[in-house]
């Protein structure tokens, strides 16, 4: 999968917990559509469904779910292993 | 000649909490009253005390999670006699919680073991075989079912624990030592309590505090003391072969509270709609695999036991930390439902009256 794929996939698993009348992309800052250290663990779940990964527990904070960007740089070393 | 048996359920799920599930027995009776179950028995904690060697985990409730649900109280007229004090509160639609020294009764898989003076629950009588029906634990080779003991049994019984054991067991007064009544409260209500269940999740994220004798831990977190505790014990930290009962009990216990999990999100999913039953899928594939790991603790636990092989004691903190990843996240998710049921709650109809249905 290359970069280009894993963000459209990053996005759709977004669609199910932004509002739906908001367009993300990659730099959106995800916080100030209503992420928050609640939230994001959907987000953990979705990705880790979507691209079949277990997330190590140290790499579950907030920080690291700031935007698309973060998301896809957490995400290509699973993948990649 | 009379004979009168209340309802009772078999076995709720919850036999290694005695006083829970006896009183679940009592409230499961009705299905009607199933949804409250389901608000409640969310959390496990440990709480270790000073020379507890394993650490012993129960469910965060005590038995005042009943109150304005089931009045308890002390069986107070037993100047008519035992027998009759106990079938007139029966006839009266009350069930009697009742101590015994099991260790002298036949029927109880401990007979002729140590005194265990020990709670079952009278809910029926027949004079004419002059027998009384209870629910009890560890009895005709199972850990929860029903006996029938004789009337004159009882009487001695009962009476030998009111001689030898009663100053020892008053500190059990409120849970019903010797002889109390428990009837149901007129004016409960028996919906899901989501208001409940949610805070309960809320407070279940306490991460393990304090020293190796005098831990705390509420909720998810239990997991990660568990596997800590068992990446130290293969590290050489020795564990009392005579802890392995407890050990085996705890495991149980751990079983208990993911199938109990399970029997909630399912019992939501059915009265869930299409948006509301994705996420709870979502909690119960993530609750299903947490179960799966804990069977696999139990297999690895027995084998530890037999072998005192270390690799055993590294898979089971391993398994355990998967657990503990597994309901990190699928605790949130099921309090995102809640909110969102809480902000709209048209649209959902989770725990709104008229829910029957297991």
């Amino acid at each position: 999968m290359n970069r280009e794929e894993t963000i459209t996939e990053i996005l759709a698993c977004l669609e199910d917990i932004v509002p739906a009348q908001v367009q993300v992309d990659r730099t959106t800052d995800l916080m100030k559509l209503g992420i928050n250290s609640m939230t994001f663990i959907r987000l953990v779940v979705a990705l880790e469904e979507t691209f079949e990964i277990e997330i190590d527990d140290e790499s579950i904070y907030l920080d690291n779910f700031k935007s698309v960007e973060h998301i896809c740089q957490l995400v290509e070393p699973y993948l990649a292993s | 000649m009379k004979a009168k048996q209340l309802p009772i359920h078999a076995n709720p799920g919850l036999e290694t909490e005695c006083y829970h599930n006896f009183r679940l027995s009592i409230v499961m009776a009705d299905p009607s009253r199933i949804p409250w179950c389901y608000g409640h028995y969310v959390n496990l904690q440990i709480v270790s005390k000073e020379k507890m060697m394993f650490p012993f985990v129960r469910f965060e409730e005590h038995l005042d999670v009943y109150a304005g649900l089931l009045r308890e109280e002390p069986l107070d007229n037993l100047s008519v006699g035992m027998l009759p004090a106990i079938r007139d509160a029966i006839d009266q639609g009350h069930y009697v919680i009742i101590y015994l020294n099991w260790s002298r009764l036949p029927c109880s898989n401990l007979y002729r073991g140590a005194d265990l003076i020990h709670d079952a629950i009278l809910y029926g009588y027949d004079d004419e075989e002059k027998q009384l029906d209870l629910l009890a634990f560890e009895v005709n080779g199972k850990s929860y079912g029903t006996v029938r003991l004789p009337y004159a049994t009882c009487e001695e019984e009962f009476a030998h624990v009111i001689e030898e054991h009663k100053h020892a067991n008053k500190w059990f007064a409120y849970y019903g030592f010797p002889l109390s009544s428990i009837e149901l409260e007129s004016a409960a209500s028996f919906m899901l309590d989501k208001r409940s269940l949610y805070f309960s999740l809320e407070r279940g994220n306490i991460q393990p505090r304090g020293e190796k004798d005098d831990v705390f831990a509420n909720g998810y977190p239990v997991n990660a003391y568990m596997a800590d505790y068992f990446a130290k014990a293969a590290k050489g930290q020795h564990i009392d072969p005579r802890e392995y009962g407890i050990w085996n009990i705890v495991v149980t216990k751990m079983l208990q509270h993911k199938r109990w999990m399970l029997r909630r999100l399912a019992y939501m999913w059915e009265h869930a709609n299409g948006d509301e039953r994705r996420m709870l899928a979502k909690c119960r594939d993530l609750y299903e695999q947490a179960k799966q790991q804990l069977m696999r603790v139990r297999v690895q636990s027995l084998l530890y036991q037999k072998t005192a092989d270390a690799k055993h004691l590294t898979a089971i903190s391993e398994h355990f930390h998967v657990i503990y990843e597994k309901e990190k996240r699928a605790v949130p998710l099921l309090m995102e439902l809640l909110i969102d049921i809480r902000m709209d709650p048209r649209s959902s109809t989770i725990g709104k009256a008229g829910d029957t249905d297991e």
